[in-house]
């Protein structure tokens, strides 16, 4: 039995027959580390002899038969998370050159959480700088490869974390999504990709992209084991005033509900122009099985949708512009001396910070100046509203929407990164749902081929805000119609 | 609605920015900037003038005493700082 092959529930049944014990699981993963990831590259740093450390004395203990169904739901469990979580003690640098060298003095609520539900987190992984970008080149220190196609990107900005998962080198992983980064490179690696409601999931100690947009979620091999996440992370946290105090169910007793008369909408401007024909005859074949499984489907439209990419990319720059301005080389992180306080700042700023971050701070500065604020800012705001109603509108008349996440099966390295009008138009499906604070996912659902590589294929499920159960409800069922949609790349 | 963007208008949001860029940063800079504002321009035509700007309606400003959480460590943060002294943060002088 390979146990880098095991999902969440395998690895709990195991654990509860004394088949293995949590030190043969995390010797397993450390091993494929070592064997695999100096080709895939997901992980930037690997907490070897930490997790050894728990992982033997949680094996001295035994496996806590009474506590492991209540408090203690993923006891033994390895995982790994995006580096833009704050994790105690160990190295988090966001991917950038300004934090290369920081060590987190406090931990983020997410990774508290998991960790106290006897979770053993592996490692940090890759991203684009700051979570900003959609391929993960972007990342001051190296370059992920697709695990499917070694010449190609993961997607991003969670493209370490997808691609951990994929190649079977964490059986779940951490990520955030402000406009599609955990959907996206889900859908590029092939795995489950799960962004919950605005507010369902705490943002204390995940460093700030834009506050109003962030949001922390799972990525893992199937629907299961990311409902079994979301279970333990979600929640209100005094410390992030903006999660919700809404009750948090068991979110896996859904998946097993059928979809009878369940009311799907399509939603017309996604499966327009600039749709990959072969990706989208793999979501048409999706919608065929649930529709065979008794869901309705119908198209609906979502006029203001085409305007989802301008919203976005305004109010995010906007956002992106005030929260890195901590960076500063004041209190942590890389700082470049001058005798000059402001000449201090710029030195530092200029020479650590990365070009895509710059990209997006100047332009989030020129987006909020004096003269452009009503054209852009103010502008974005009020179409917010507009897309928002827009949204509450469809889910009048249909429960749940689906449609495609990526346009396109992951691209090459290199192909986009000198072209930000290019890469920004890859997360033209994702990025909607975010200034509408809704919950989504990625759900794979077969293969298309490329120049000789099998690259994943996902379709996106959206749901009305707190409705998470709708998408583990629909993403369930399919997995169920089409098991091979879960598979894994040879490596 | 912008088609240039001038060379003193990128020294003018890189000091907004406090971003020290060289003159290839600059002139790439530039061109990025007109091809996405270009992108994002067709907002002017979508008719939401009369709209609200978004607001989250159900967040209210919550306040709590001015303490320190028993699991934060002083020393912890401090050992982060570039520059320090005792227990401060050190920066070049401002006055």
């Amino acid at each position: 039995m390979e146990l880098t092959n095991l999902n969440i529930t395998e690895l709990k049944k195991g654990y509860k027959e004394n088949k293995f014990t949590p030190l043969d699981v995390v010797e397993a993963y450390l091993t494929r580390i070592k064997e695999i990831d100096n080709r895939v590259n997901s992980y930037l740093y690997v907490d070897e002899k930490g997790v050894l450390e728990i992982a033997k004395k949680m094996t001295g203990h035994g496996y806590p038969e009474a506590a492991a169904e209540k408090s203690q739901p993923l006891w033994g469990i390895p995982f790994s998370a995006k580096d833009l979580y704050l994790t105690r003690g160990l190295p988090t640098t966001a991917a950038s050159k300004i934090l290369e060298n920081f060590v987190a003095p406090y931990e983020s609520t997410v990774t508290k959480r998991l960790i106290d539900a006897g979770a053993i987190l592996l490692g940090k992984t890759n991203l684009d700088e700051f979570a900003m970008g959609s391929s993960t080149e972007s990342s001051a220190f190296k370059i992920t490869h697709n695990p499917w196609d070694l010449d190609r990107v993961p997607g991003g900005s969670s493209g370490g974390s997808a691609a951990s998962v994929a190649a079977g080198l964490a059986p779940f992983s951490l990520g955030t999504d402000t406009g599609g980064s955990i959907r996206q490179p889900a859908s590029l690696c092939g795995v489950f990709g799960f962004k919950p409601t605005y507010g369902r999931v705490s943002r204390y100690g995940i460093m700030a992209m834009a506050s109003s947009l962030d949001q922390a979620g799972p990525i893992s091999s199937n629907a299961r084991d990311s409902a079994a996440v979301l279970n333990v992370i979600a929640g209100r946290d005094a410390r992030d005033a903006t999660s919700s105090s809404k009750e948090v169910p068991d979110y896996t007793q859904f998946l097993g509900l059928d979809i009878k008369g369940l009311k799907i909408g399509l939603v017309k401007e996604f499966f327009a122009e600039g749709l990959d024909e072969n990706v989208k005859k793999r979501i048409e074949e999706a919608i065929g099985l649930l529709e065979k499984a008794g869901a309705e489907f119908q198209e609906i439209s979502i006029p203001k949708a085409k305007y989802g990419l301008s919203i976005y990319y305004i109010l995010m720059m906007a956002e992106v512009s005030s929260n890195l301005a901590r960076y500063d080389g004041v209190r942590y992180g890389f700082c470049k001396r001058d005798a000059n306080l402001i000449e201090q700042y710029k030195k530092t700023r200029g020479q650590a910070l990365g070009a895509e971050a710059k990209r997006r701070i100047m332009l989030g500065s020129y987006v909020l100046s004096a003269g452009y604020k009503d054209a852009y800012y103010n502008l974005a705001q009020k179409a917010r509203t507009a897309l928002r109603a827009e949204f509450e509108k469809v889910f009048s008349k249909v429960d749940i929407l689906l449609g495609p996440v990526s346009p396109t099966p992951a691209f090459k390295i290199g192909e986009k990164m000198n072209d930000p009008v290019q890469m920004y138009l890859s997360d033209i499906y994702t990025v909607p749902i975010n200034p509408a604070g809704l919950p989504a996912a990625s759900v794979p659902c077969g293969f298309v081929e490329r120049d000789g590589s099998k690259l994943p294929v996902s379709f996106q499920l959206i749901a009305p805000h707190f409705r998470e159960d709708l998408i583990f409800q629909v993403a369930g069922n399919y997995e169920k119609l089409n098991p091979d949609s879960i598979s894994k790349p040879n490596l | 609605m912008n088609n240039k963007i001038t060379k003193e208008e990128i020294e003018h949001l890189a000091d907004l920015s406090r971003l020290e860029l060289t003159d290839a940063e600059k002139t790439k800079m530039a061109k990025d900037a007109v091809e996405i504002l270009a992108l994002v321009d067709d907002l002017q035509k979508a008719g939401v003038e009369k709209e609200q700007p978004f607001l989250f309606e159900d967040q209210v400003n919550i306040t709590r005493e001015d303490n320190n959480p028993q699991d934060c460590n002083e020393e912890e943060f401090l050992k982060q700082a570039p520059d320090r002294e005792r227990q401060f943060f050190k920066v070049p002088r401002i006055l």
